[in-house]
């Protein structure tokens, strides 16, 4: 709804610079004129296709404004959202940087760091322990994380818990190889990385 | 957080700042959780989890920290700032990385979502109705079997989607696709073969099994509903087997088990009761009412009086039986009296089995009471030899009823009989009345404490408590010599002195049972009602309506009693008051508290007055509306004139006289037959009213006090005199009083003060159920459903005596008392919302708005409305007399007097068997169960809420 008919009509495409020089382009899906501020989305930075980034620009900053080509359909409808779920996506997303900064405080190596995330993405159960990642209360994999140093009780816990560590190390090793060889990275591997 | 973005907007109409921009919100709450980037102005990058926006746009970002270039490493934990807030002016660009539009999105497929759709994100659309375009309006004719065509024909469809959608079908009906097309030859093998395909089909479709499969595929024969409705499968497998027999079973059986258990339990009673009844057996019949007659003949006198109450609600039946014993009553009006009490019995029986009980007991326990009452009793005891033949037709009917009674009161009889007896061990009526009203205070306990006073006290006075005899004597007196000029009177003071007893056991019982009570006060109603319809037509008529009253009144007892009060009582009273002779009944009960007022009065009439005086003291507000509706009655038909006429002529008489003005106006009020019952209840109630006053006022200077409150119902009844006038002629017996009375009977205020009661009675109802008195309330209820019964309006009155009279009487009492002398002044106020009910309206009005004021019952109003609007002049009486009734029992119950009024309203009730017998039937009945009623719930009232009002009252008496 973003000023309908005013300045900026949801779906075109707009190109602007702001007051830093920073180019961003991307397609209006709002605009607040109250506020100035002006909603883009543009293609997400991981290359998902489902994905999608969005750009919350303050039009006080912005030292120039483009529209590089208009869009007349009515945009569509808006779909609920579930607000709940946000909310514990949120808190979720929270929890998760916290308890990540901790490992960083307490030093784990960037390796370790890796393959914390890599093992939280499948399990969901899993912290830190000083520098010793703790899975499933069971499994603590403690440096230089490799699959050696997963230790617990012999049982499917482990042994799962290692081909994971297996699987980082492996993607890890070919992500290095392609980008060595100059190919771009996988998506898992941006994923990784990002 | 999230939540607050997203519903916030929603939630409140009115949006602030970024909260109106549906589209900007919904982009902002789809990226909460989020990883943000937020670039200040200033150069720096947070980053963070991106929480939710104000409504100005500041943005809250949890787990912030700052980017650092060229930093590998994630943030420290001590760098992570648990949430930050960056106000709009500071932000250049966030931005969110990574959004999946999808993860927050609703399913749209569920109805919820679909339901939902229509509201996004606080822009709310409504869904845009299409009307439903079923072709002809007639589309109960449109027959789905009609349309063969089985949807839509494959040709059309591929048609629409070509032309609509441009989707050209590449359908081929040779299903080529799919197989291979035949290729005939007239090759001799392709014969053969051909030949022997179409042999094995033959064979194959002839066999049996073939058929027995192919029939079950095509489900011959089997409905949709067959094959895959289980429950019906159920129903015809098992239910049109045993659904034949219990279809058959279950019509007839419901009704069968419905009129069997009515009208078997009911025949049952009613003739086993009845037949007892009649002799002395009924009393067995009713075990509980007799047992607590037998037991104490008080009870039985308060029994009297709720039978008598019954007989009330069964005017019209009285009407009838007035008709049966109509000599009497014509030869005097004093006879008609007695007439009345004969009437009541049968009445009572009819109408409620309390009644007839009481009616048929009083004959037995009543002779013997009245007997040791007064000599006067031995008139009555000879009386009602006569009164209880008459009766004991009515009698079964009743005796039924009083079966119905005896199964509730049971337990509570039992109880009573001892309560009763234990009353009766403070036989002083001044005593009991004291202690009633200091039980009274305390409320429901004290209530059923002072019914069952009542009783003991009718019992006692009669027989134990010389004194009080002596007071009921004098008033007998002078009602012996009405009697001796109206023998008929005196057989029926006698009747009514044996009613009263019983009817005493029956609201001791019906207090005690209470709430169970009254429902099966109700039930007995319905019962009594049913059983009176079948003994009489008009009992039919008039039970009919007791029926859906009772029901009513077993769901909501009082409220609806009342409400049928009401339009009963107008139309019936009216027409048969003014018409028959059963009007005596309701003059008898007016002329009942004549006795009351006249001590002198026979002895039965002043026995019966005096039992009804002591429940007009106890609740005069309740009496009164009763002698008010007389007025009232008398007025309508033109008996004012007669009233007036009776009084000018009367007057001198006054305490002879009233009976027969009394009479009069019961007579107009039997006249008004249906209304007469009714009518009369309330003319009865008036003159029990005036009684109480008179009699207080004659008794006790403090009466003249209570005429204070009384002015006060002057003024309203100025308006209405004929109330008044018959409310006079009780006053005119006190004499003292009279003159005061005389005045505001000549306004019609009487009317007024019908219709009052009529409001209040509804009021009184309503609130007796809460009221603690529900055991008063009960006898009120059976009361009223009897009277119901006869005649609506009665039971209105009665029950709206009774019951209402307590709580009215409280009401009342402070809405008079307080309200009294506004009253007037309220009252035309009132009077323009009831202007439909004039003067009774005014006067309805002005109780109305006492009680509105205490309760503020617009119900009540209404009711009054109602009331007034159906038989205005009657209703309006008996309304009026409650509030007279209140206001006198207010000021009777009040401190000084208390003792004395009550003291001497006992002994006119310990006389009262005979006035029972008067009374007996319209008072007994409306006067017990209201004078119970009013005891309990005057007194209770009266301490309770009017303490106040009562003072002031009292104040102005002294």
């Amino acid at each position: 709804m973003a000023a309908p008919g005013e300045f900026f009509s949801v779906g075109s495409q707009v190109s602007c610079r702001t007051c830093q020089e920073q180019r961003l382009q991307g397609e209006v899906v709002a605009f607040d004129y109250p506020s100035k501020m002006l909603a883009l989305k543009c293609p997400s930075s991981s290359g998902k296709p489902n994905h999608a980034d969005i750009l919350l620009i303050n039009l006080q900053y912005v030292s120039e404004v483009e529209i590089i080509n208009d869009r007349t359909e009515t945009p569509p409808p808006l779909a609920s959202l579930n607000v709940s779920k946000l909310a514990n996506k949120a808190r979720m997303e929270k929890e998760e940087k916290l308890s990540q900064a901790y490992a960083i405080s307490a030093g784990v190596s960037l390796e370790g760091q890796q393959l914390f995330q890599t093992i939280h993405k499948t399990i969901k159960d899993c912290k830190w322990q000083e520098k010793n990642i703790v899975v499933m209360e069971e499994v603590v994999i403690a440096p230089p994380y490799q699959v050696e140093n997963c230790k617990g009780k012999e049982g499917s816990a482990l042994s799962h818990v290692r081909k994971i560590v297996e699987k980082h190390f492996r993607d890890v090793e070919s992500q290095k190889g392609m980008q060595r060889s100059q190919v771009q990275p996988t998506q898992k591997e941006s994923a990784l990385s990002s | 957080r999230g939540q607050s973005t997203g519903k916030g907007p929603p939630q409140s109409p009115v949006f602030e700042g970024v909260y109106n921009n549906s589209r900007m919100l919904h982009f902002l709450t789809a990226v909460v959780g989020s990883t943000c980037d937020v670039k200040v102005k200033n150069g720096s990058t947070f980053e963070g989890i991106f929480k939710t926006l104000s409504s100005k746009f500041e943005l809250a970002v949890d787990a912030v920290h700052k980017k650092v270039p060229d930093q590998p490493v994630g943030p420290r934990r001590e760098d992570i700032v648990d949430t930050m807030v960056f106000k709009p002016a500071d932000v250049m660009l966030v931005h969110f990385r990574n959004v999946d539009f999808n993860y927050a999105t609703k399913d749209k497929f569920t109805d919820s979502a679909i339901a939902m759709n229509s509201k996004v994100n606080g822009e709310h659309k409504e869904k845009v109705l299409q009307r439903w375009e079923g072709g002809d309006s007639n589309s109960d004719d449109y027959d789905l079997e009609s349309d063969m065509s089985n949807g839509w024909d494959p040709n059309e469809m591929f048609k629409f989607n070509e032309e609509t959608y441009g989707v050209k079908t590449t359908y081929d009906s040779s299903l080529s696709s799919y197989t291979v097309p035949l290729e005939k030859d007239n090759s001799e093998e392709f014969r053969q073969r051909e030949a022997r395909a179409a042999q094995l089909a033959r064979e194959i479709e002839s066999s049996p099994q073939y058929r027995l499969r192919i029939a079950m595929e095509n489900d011959d024969g089997r409905t949709e509903e067959e094959k895959h409705s289980s429950v019906q499968r159920q129903v015809s497998g098992r239910d049109s087997p045993s659904l034949a027999s219990r279809e058959g079973k279950y019509i007839p059986l419901p009704q069968r088990v419905r009129e069997g258990s009515r009208g078997g339990v009911r025949c049952s009673s009613s003739r086993g009761g009845r037949p007892s009844m009649s002799s002395l057996p009924p009393r067995g019949s009713t075990h509980h009412s007799e047992s607590n007659t037998g037991s104490i003949p008080e009870q039985r006198g308060i029994n009297g009086g709720p039978s008598r109450m019954s007989p009330k609600s069964q005017r019209p039946i009285r009407g009838a039986k007035s008709m049966s014993s109509p000599s009497s009553r014509p030869m005097e009006v004093s006879a008609a009296s007695p007439t009345v009490g004969r009437v009541y019995t049968p009445r009572s029986p009819k109408s409620a089995s309390a009644v007839p009980v009481c009616s048929q007991d009083p004959p037995v326990g009543s002779t013997a009471t009245a007997a040791p009452v007064s000599p006067s009793e031995s008139r009555p005891v000879m009386e009602p030899s006569a009164s209880p033949t008459p009766p004991s037709p009515k009698v079964p009917a009743s005796a039924p009823v009083a079966s119905v009674e005896v199964k509730e009161v049971p337990s509570s009889v039992t109880k009573e009989p001892s309560r009763t007896l234990e009353v009766m061990g403070p036989s002083d009526l001044v005593k009991q009345a004291n202690k009633g009203l200091c039980l009274q205070n305390e409320q429901k306990r004290n209530q059923l404490e002072e019914l069952r006073k009542f009783g003991a006290q009718f019992k006692l006075q009669p027989s134990s408590s010389p004194e009080a005899t002596l007071d009921t004597f004098r008033p007998k007196e002078p009602l012996e010599g009405k009697v001796k000029d109206k023998p008929p009177e005196a057989l029926a003071g006698a009747g009514g002195t044996c009613e009263v007893p019983e009817e005493s056991p029956k609201p001791s019982l019906e207090l005690s049972d209470g709430s169970s009570k009254e429902e099966k006060v109700s039930c007995e109603g319905m019962e009594r009602q049913t059983q009176t319809s079948s003994p009489l037509g008009k009992g039919d008529t008039e039970d009919k309506e007791d029926g859906p009253v009772s029901e009513q009144v077993k769901k909501s007892t009082l409220n609806p009693n009342a409400k049928e009060f009401n339009p009963s009582k107008t139309l019936l009273s009216v027409n048969k008051s003014t018409s028959t002779p059963t009007s005596p009944g309701p003059r008898t009960h007016s002329t009942p508290s004549i006795p009351v007022i006249t001590p002198g009065q026979s002895g039965m009439y002043s026995t019966q007055y005096i039992s009804y005086i002591p429940q007009i003291h106890m609740s005069p507000a309740v009496q009164a509306p009763q002698m008010y509706p007389y007025p009232v009655s008398n007025s309508v038909p033109g008996q004012q004139g007669k009233y007036r006429g009776a009084k000018g002529s009367l007057p001198p008489q006054r305490s002879d006289q009233h009976q027969p003005t009394s009479a009069p106006p019961i007579m107009q009020a039997a006249a008004a037959a249906g209304p007469p019952l009714v009518a009369a209840t309330p003319y009865s109630s008036y003159i029990s009213y005036n009684p109480q006053q008179f009699t207080g006022q004659p008794t006790m200077m403090q009466p003249m006090a209570h005429y204070p409150s009384q002015p006060v119902f002057a003024p309203m009844l100025q308006s209405n005199p004929r109330m008044m006038a018959s409310g006079s002629h009780p006053q005119a017996i006190v004499s003292s009083s009279t003159p005061q009375y005389p005045p505001a009977e000549q306004p019609t205020p009487q009317t007024l003060y019908a219709t009052v009661h009529q409001s209040y009675p509804h009021h009184a109802t309503q609130l007796h159920p809460h009221q603690p008195q529900p055991a008063t309330t009960p006898t009120g209820n059976q009361q009223q459903a009897q009277h119901a019964a006869p005649s609506p309006v009665q039971h209105q009155a009665g029950q709206a005596h009774l019951a209402s009279a307590q709580q009215q009487q409280n009401l009342y009492h402070t809405a008079t008392l307080t309200a009294t002398p506004p009253s007037i002044t309220p009252g035309p106020s009132a009077q323009s919302p009831q202007s439909s009910f004039p003067q009774q309206a005014v006067y309805a009005i002005h109780a109305h708005q006492q009680l509105q004021h205490g309760y503020t019952n617009m119900a009540h109003v209404t009711q009054a409305h109602v009331q007034t609007g159906i038989a205005a002049a009657p209703p309006p009486h008996p309304g009026a007399p409650q509030v007279m009734l209140l206001h006198p029992s207010q000021t009777h119950g009040g401190p000084p007097q208390g003792g004395v009024p009550q003291s001497g309203v006992p002994t006119l009730s310990a006389s009262t068997p005979s006035p029972y017998t008067y009374i007996g039937h319209h008072q007994g009945e409306s006067g017990f169960s209201r004078a119970m009623q009013c005891f309990a719930g005057c007194e209770e009232t009266h301490f309770q809420s009017h303490p106040s009002q009562q003072l002031p009252f009292h104040t102005p008496g002294n």
